[in-house]
């Protein structure tokens, strides 16, 4: 008897914990109706938001914002257009290559990530992904799917842990961010999300071949940092496996087809955020994706002094074989594309005063001072300078 | 009979060893962690903390006061940049706040001030910062490090913004002015 009911609540949970939870896509629906499990989620998802929106992590560059907001509106489905649900994009500033859909049509992409992006054709393939998972309502699928299995505990231990170097978005997220921001949407979800985004940014303009760049800059960062944790797109080998299966996609559907990258506009107008997201990899101690930023600004503007001051930090703190020497070439560059800029002279002035030539260090680092006068540091300089002088 | 009372004895010494808290107040010598200092009265040891002096009055969230010694050849906790014995102070401060700024747990973090300061008679800093906790209770933190060879000395005072930190700064000042490396490394 025992035994016929523990399989019979085996089968049951079995079953259970399987349930198809697909649900139509709000564009398949006649108006948007929201389950009551939906209805929850948007309300958590606006309480989440409106703690997001008004900490100090959202990236305010207006222009960048209405750019990106434009590009997502050109892949916003016409069929959509009317009904209650509506894209918003917000900037996350945050050097990780990470972007998040709420199931409320707000979406977030850290600066990391748009840092790494080469045109607009790549960023509207990271908008339209996004955006399936919102107009195929992602959300309350995976909501349900872990509600129903072991996973949950998973989802909620993921969006738990510290997540040490990988920077602090898990600790302002509140359980529906964190599901779409750390844990991400199972394998099908995901599948299906790069389909349907990759036909909507294509129907939308965009060339296709463009889209598993992406993809291929992600991967380079998950090798690059080492990176364990399942993040975003998720580990290397789903990360492989999806590019494999945009390349066969490209192959199938879109042999052939081209269409705009706009690379030039999107340079442009992600620029000075560039500088911004190396300062961020340079805090965290990600030296070579740093490097990597700041070398392609200077590919750009030879004469970025700010560029170069950065490079020069770069070395300085990664202190690797030739780093000091590079560090100071840089310092030099920087002085010389903008001679009024403070930073490099302090940089100069402390390489000197490690190397024991105390009158140049002085010369710097008071023309820092001359240049700076409130600067932060002035105290430590101070002191330094008069050390000097009693030596 | 007697067997009962040696181990009954036990019992109580083994207890006390564990106690959670233990009352402090006067001189203080650590010596693993090769410092002395003069801890405020009437203030408690969290004995449950390993690598690091862990004292407070009213309880933990309330107002602690840390004093941890760390390898440079750690990786900090949030950052994976590391200490190095050749920086200068101000490079060493520098690190701490980019730490503090990747440190998950805390949102809004803002520096207030970032200093030099006499640490054990030598050129150490001071940073006062403040941030939220991920449950939106601001708090105000003031932290003095000092570089002494391969090893990274921090005092850490943080409380809620509100009352409690500007109540209990003063006897963190004390602790931090008392402080003292038993044997430093130029020596």
């Amino acid at each position: 008897m025992s035994k016929t009911i523990i399989l019979s609540l085996t089968l049951l949970f079995g079953v259970w914990a399987c349930a198809t939870t697909d649900l139509p896509s709000v564009q398949s629906m006649d108006g948007l109706q929201l389950l009551p499990d939906e209805q929850r989620l948007w309300n958590r998802s606006k309480e989440e938001q409106e703690r997001l929106n008004t900490s100090s992590d959202i990236y305010d560059d207006p222009a960048l914002s209405a750019y990106v907001n434009q590009v997502a509106q050109k892949l916003f489905p016409e069929d959509l257009h009317g009904q209650e649900l509506s894209f918003q994009v917000y900037m996350i500033e945050n050097p990780l290559l990470n972007a998040f859909a709420y199931p409320n049509g707000v979406l977030y992409i850290h600066t990391g990530i748009l840092a790494r992006m080469e045109n607009e054709a790549q960023l509207a393939t990271l908008l339209s992904h996004e955006m399936t998972h919102v107009t195929h309502r992602h959300a309350v699928e995976n909501f349900r799917t872990v509600k129903n299995t072991t996973a949950f505990l998973a989802t909620v231990q993921v969006a738990a842990i510290p997540f040490g170097a990988y920077g602090n978005i898990a600790g302002m997220l509140g359980t529906v961010g964190a599901m779409a921001a750390v844990s991400g949407y199972s394998r099908d979800l995901e599948r299906e999300a790069d389909i349907e985004g990759l036909a909507r940014m294509a129907a939308a303009g965009y060339d296709p071949q463009e889209a598993p760049r992406l993809f291929e800059h992600l991967k380079q960062d998950v090798e690059e940092q080492d990176v364990k944790e399942p993040f975003f797109f998720g580990s290397h080998p789903r990360l492989q496996e999806r590019i494999t299966n945009y390349n066969e996609m490209l192959r199938a559907r879109y042999a052939g087809a081209s269409g705009a990258k706009n690379t030039e506009q999107f340079q442009q107008i992600v620029s000075p955020m560039l500088l911004d997201n190396a300062r961020l990899d340079l805090a965290m101690g990600r030296f070579r994706p740093a490097e990597r930023t700041l070398t392609r600004i200077l590919e750009g503007e030879p004469q970025n002094a700010k560029a170069h001051y950065y490079l020069g930090e770069v070395c300085r703190q990664r202190a690797q074989a030739d780093d000091r020497e590079k560090a100071e070439a840089h310092y030099r560059e920087a002085v010389e594309c903008d001679p009024a800029l403070p930073e490099p002279h302090r940089a100069l002035g402390f390489v000197y005063y490690k190397r024991g030539q105390l009158d140049a260090s002085a010369a710097e680092l008071q023309k820092y001072l001359t240049l700076s006068p409130d600067a932060p540091d002035r105290a430590y300089i101070i002191q330094y300078m008069q050390q000097m002088k009693s030596d | 009979m007697r067997n009962t009372a040696i181990i009954l004895t036990l019992c109580i010494a083994g207890l006390w060893g564990c106690a959670t808290w233990s009352g402090v107040g006067g001189p203080y010598t650590e010596n693993s962690k090769n410092f002395r200092v003069d801890l405020p009265s009437g203030w408690h040891k969290y004995n449950r903390v390993r690598d690091a002096l862990m004292i407070t009055k009213d309880g933990l969230p309330l107002q602690q006061i840390k004093i941890v010694q760390i390898s440079v050849d750690k990786e900090l906790a949030h950052t994976k940049k590391k200490l190095s014995e050749k920086m200068l102070p101000h490079e060493a401060a520098e690190l701490v706040v980019d730490n503090f700024r990747s440190n998950p747990n805390l949102l809004n973090q803002e520096i207030l001030e970032n200093s030099p300061a006499q640490v054990s008679n030598q050129n150490g800093f001071k940073i006062v910062c403040t941030y939220e906790t991920k449950g939106g209770l601001p708090k105000k933190a003031a932290i003095y490090g000092l570089l002494d060879g391969n090893w990274y000395y921090e005092m850490i005072y943080e409380a809620p913004q509100r009352w409690y930190f500007h109540h209990d700064l003063p006897a963190f000042e004390n602790v931090a002015q008392s402080f003292q490396l038993i044997k430093s490394a130029g020596q």
